[in-house]
């Protein structure tokens, strides 16, 4: 064989390339990018995964595979610099974040619709009172400051733009203001209460 | 390669680390072994004794001396005399009938040269005229016990160049350090053959596995042992300890094929505590080693030590010793140094469990109550959900966590802990059960916003298993936000424990044991099972 570095290369890997690409796939992820990064140390691909919420319903998941099949010629792979070689590493990452980002939608759609929890429109446009309805079914939660902690909106390029344009043009509109102020003054109320039933009693 | 290394082994061995793999040969060959000596005290001059399978009774002396034989300058330097006493002395162990003739060996890693040889023969004819001893003196030499050791099918050991480079890894290591037990434990089960489905072994291939691989343990161990670096020594033993179980529950072998290589482990553990202990004893500080960089350590050193301390004063008690100097050490040593136990991580659990339920024990209810709830205050106050300085899971080290800290120059450890915790409600539980229930009211807006975790391994003696690769169950459990007082209370009072495997159910110490080397086993059903047998909860 021809010289090699293992120990330099796992050390390179560990500190250069595997942050690097961690953080390519985790950007990749929109808004999933903020979830926690678990790993699960026992059981493998074969263990029962069980969440116990705090009603006593348990939900079971399976894990699921994310994988990116790369070909590469050591040819080129010899002619590349840093930079198109960190490109195409980064092309990897993203397209394995991409991969993942689909399969929580899926997941997440497929979790909504079990809880009922869709909104219909009925064919009518957006609107941005649509929006308040919304939020109003979701439980917020407020930071130290008690400022509230708003949902992430997750929508299609064309609806998302459409949406800041509505959300923009609500923020002058004094009805719409007062109606998004009770509704976070509402919600709270539903927080504090929430909070305050954290209690052992007896 | 493998027998070479073993060759190497025995030779550079010393007593004190070729009497445990002795014993293992022993019983091996059918004996049971019913004394072994903790080395430095000459206790009755008898290093072990066995009952041989015809019923004899055999006392052996173990000696190793600095040459490649041993010499009539060393037989004559009190050798002689020792092993007299050996053969003429009488047996006297509670286990055996008083006045029983026994066969006295001389077993050494050693031969014997041949002025050696005709004084035994000597010494021999003159206690047979004597009507002395018709037994006499016989020896083990250096050829036997290798061949000893190859009947114990060194073959068996995993031959793999990855198995083979972790075992000469922990062979050549200095001892100094800390044990890689995860290579330890991959070799041991490399060994029993762990993963295997098949049922065509034979019994005695399965108890050759099992002698096979307490031989390469103690072979892995043998610089720690030389080192008398006694917490990585009890370490790597509990990991044995808890392959050989595992090994017995999951082919369902009979009590004789595994007790006496049980035992012997557990004899080795318990003498290496005690060696701990008088360590502690002579020693007026903590430090170990190079000592400018040491202050970084020694909380941890602290932690294990007072874990061990409060497991060795548990067993004592649990074995009905009569309270001596060691016990009063042992209580000294936990009230001075408790207050530098430091919580790691999860990790540290299993420690400051073994300390609040030894001072239980020991110094009355306040001071333990205090350190279990300051320890879930830790928790519960680290562990929320948008925590920024979690504590780490408990499967972790404290090596892996410190090395992953700045100060080493470590990367961030790529696994979420906040919002998460795995023996928070142990922790809650055992308050409960003293019905302190105004801190368990005071904590229990924290407790609920941390999801809690556990691993039921599936079959049940996966408990053993350093890691269980496959099947089992992840639960992930939301608490209830309002939570009535008596509700908890049942939960906590429930103590059927069944996770804990079969054959640790009548040996809680040993337990305990496991889970200061396997934490992340410390689930609240097995704490709250242990704390029906060790604690003092209230009724």
């Amino acid at each position: 064989m021809l010289p090699d570095f293992p120990a330099l290369k796992a050390k390179f890997n560990e500190r250069v390339i595997h942050p690097r690409m961690l953080a390519v796939e985790v950007s990749r992820m929109g808004p999933f990018a903020a979830s926690p990064h678990m790993i699960i140390h026992e059981g493998g691909s074969d263990a029962i995964n069980e969440v116990v919420h705090e009603d006593g319903t348990v939900d079971h998941s399976s894990l699921a595979k994310a994988e990116v099949k790369v070909e590469q010629d050591l040819r080129e792979l010899e002619k590349a610099t840093p930079a198109a070689l960190f490109d195409k590493l980064d092309k990897i990452a993203g397209e394995m974040g991409s991969k993942m980002l689909a399969r929580n939608m899926e997941k997440l759609h497929s979790i909504l619709e079990a809880a009922d929890r869709g909104v219909d429109m009925r064919g009518k446009p957006l609107t941005a009172d649509a929006v308040l309805d919304v939020w109003r079914g979701m439980l917020i939660s407020f930071d130290d400051r008690g400022e509230p902690r708003m949902p992430t909106v997750i929508a299609h390029p064309d609806t998302a733009k459409r949406l800041m344009e509505l959300l923009e043009k609500a923020k002058n509109d004094e009805g719409f203001n007062r109606r998004y102020l009770e509704l976070i003054e509402q919600k709270r109320m539903e927080w504090r209460a929430r909070e305050a039933s954290r209690i052992l009693v007896g | 390669m493998l027998e070479r290394l073993v060759e190497y082994w025995l030779d550079s061995a010393n007593e004190r680390s070729f009497q445990g793999p002795f014993c293992q040969m022993l019983a091996s060959q059918g004996h049971t072994i019913v004394h072994m000596t903790r080395h430095g005290e000459m206790e009755m001059g008898k290093d072990v004794i066995s009952v041989a399978p015809d019923g004899v009774i055999c006392a052996y002396q173990l000696k190793t001396v600095a040459g490649p034989r041993i010499t009539l300058s060393d037989w004559r330097n009190g050798m002689e005399s020792q092993l007299l006493d050996l053969v003429v002395q009488p047996v006297v162990h509670p286990s055996l009938p008083k006045g029983r003739l026994h066969r006295s060996y001389l077993a050494t890693n050693r031969d014997i040269d041949e002025p050696v040889q005709h004084a035994i023969a000597g010494m021999n004819t003159a206690l047979r005229r004597k009507r002395v001893s018709r037994n006499g003196l016989h020896t083990v030499v250096r050829g036997e016990m290798l061949q000893m050791a190859r009947s114990l099918q060194t073959g068996l050991w995993p031959s793999e160049q990855k198995d083979t480079i972790s075992l000469l890894s922990m062979f050549l290591s200095d001892g100094r350090g800390s044990l890689p037990l995860p290579k330890l434990a991959d070799l041991i089960e490399g060994v029993l053959d762990l993963n295997s489905r098949s049922s065509r072994t034979t019994r005695s291939e399965k108890k050759r596995r099992l002698a096979s691989a307490a031989l390469l343990s103690y072979v892995a161990l043998s610089n720690y042992t030389a080192a008398e670096n006694y917490v990585r020594e009890v370490q790597g033993l509990t990991v044995l300890l808890a392959y050989i179980l595992a090994h017995a529950e999951k082919h369902q072998l009979c009590r004789a094929d595994w007790e006496s290589a049980y035992k012997v482990v557990t004899r080795s553990i318990y003498d290496r505590l005690m060696d701990l202990q008088k360590e502690l004893s002579q020693r007026s500080h903590l430090v170990e080693g190079e000592p400018w960089s040491d202050g970084v350590f020694i909380g941890a050193r602290a932690t294990m030590c007072l874990g061990y301390m409060g497991i060795l004063g548990l067993w004592r008690q649990a074995d009905g010793i009569e309270p001596d100097a060691t016990d009063d050490h042992i209580r000294d040593f936990c009230d001075s140094y408790r207050k530098r136990l430091e919580y790691w991580g999860e990790s540290a659990t299993p420690f400051a469990l073994a300390l609040f339920w030894y001072l239980e024990n020991a110094s009355g209810a306040i001071t333990s109550d205090l350190l279990i709830r300051d320890l879930l205050h830790v928790l519960c106050t680290n562990n929320k959900p948008e925590s920024r300085s979690p504590v780490p899971s408990a499967y972790y080290t404290y090596e892996e966590i410190i090395e992953h800290l700045p100060p080493l120059g470590g990367l961030p450890i790529h696994d979420a802990f906040a919002g998460r915790s795995q023996t928070a409600t142990a922790l809650l539980h055992l308050l409960v059960r003293r019905n302190l229930k105004q801190s368990a009211k005071q904590l229990w807006p924290d407790y609920t916003q941390i999801m809690h975790e556990e691993y039921i391994p599936k079959p049940t003696w996966g408990f053993y298993r350093w890691r269980c690769r496959a099947g089992g169950t992840n639960r992930m459990v939301h608490p209830v936000l309002t939570q009535q007082w008596d509700t908890l209370r049942g939960e906590a009072l429930e103590e059927r424990g069944r996770m804990v495997p079969r054959l640790l159910r009548s040996h809680p110490i040993l337990l305990l044991l496991v889970l200061c080397v396997y934490p992340h086993r410390l689930a609240a059903q097995v704490v709250r099972w242990l704390d029906s047998k060790l604690g003092k909860t209230w009724e």
